[in-house]
């Protein structure tokens, strides 16, 4: 377990690189699909783009602007090894 | 462990759902896009110059902002790459097929001694985006909604 990236272990941030792994994604779609609020949604992306996972792009202006997040190669590169660890200890506990 | 296979089955889920949702291309896009490319066809056979550019840009501004709304509207950019293996050779498919389909048009008209061959030739080009399009898109969901069924996820 401890071999797990923590930053992604948390429940909400994996749900949130997962569906990043496989789209670009606007904000409100990330929101909708992941059933969370808008401040603690921006909370776990403030932490994701801090840590170089995601990255952030801005579409229009005013109140109808819009803003996109997809992994950085970083990120990916981070979720890649963590899926890689979790069935590396999933495979060794069904062995054991 | 328990906790770990829960969580890779949810990471499993999340992934596919993308592709159910947000993977196939909306049926007005198709439409859209067979009207627009037939028309910027035809426009090649107009012998005004001047109109003929206009026809041919309008038709290809069509094209991009409907791509624009067609994503604005999901929400999504879905990656080709991670999509499930059944979904990737529909989408692959329809543009082998489409592609093929109006290169040969495009050669036809070329090189074609009937008359206004790029009439005929967008006319071609909007049944074979149109077919192409409705097979595939019915395929998609087809797949789409046993790779659902599969995962146990309700709203495929």
């Amino acid at each position: 377990m401890d071999d797990l990236d923590p930053l992604i272990h948390a429940p909400k941030r994996l749900r949130i690189m997962t569906v990043l792994s496989t789209a670009e994604v606007e904000f409100s779609r990330l929101q909708e699909r992941l059933d969370l609020s808008a401040p603690d949604l921006s909370k776990q992306m403030r932490q994701l783009i801090d840590a170089g996972y995601v990255e952030a792009r801005k579409t229009g202006k005013g109140p109808g602007s819009t803003t996109w997040y997809k992994l950085t190669r970083q990120g990916r590169r981070a979720f890649d090894d963590y899926l890689d660890r979790l069935r590396r200890l999933l495979d060794e506990a069904s062995v054991s | 462990m328990d906790d770990l296979r829960r969580t890779l089955d949810q990471v499993e889920r999340d992934r596919l759902e993308t592709y159910l949702g947000d993977g196939h291309i909306p049926w007005w896009y198709s439409l859209g896009f067979a009207v627009a490319g037939g028309c910027a066809l035809m426009s090649m056979g107009i012998e005004t110059r001047w109109l003929a550019i206009v026809v041919a840009l309008t038709a290809a501004v069509t094209i991009g902002a409907m791509a624009g709304v067609a994503v604005r509207k999901a929400g999504a950019i879905p990656r080709l790459r991670t999509m499930p293996p059944p979904l990737r050779r529909v989408l692959i498919g329809y543009w082998v097929v489409a592609g093929v389909g109006i290169a040969a048009i495009l050669v036809w008209a070329f090189t074609t001694e009937t008359a206004r061959p790029f009439v005929w030739a967008g006319g071609l080009y909007f049944v074979v985006v149109v077919l192409a399009g409705s097979v595939s898109d019915g395929m998609f969901r087809r797949r789409a909604r046993r790779l659902a069924d599969q995962a146990g996820i309700q709203d495929g």
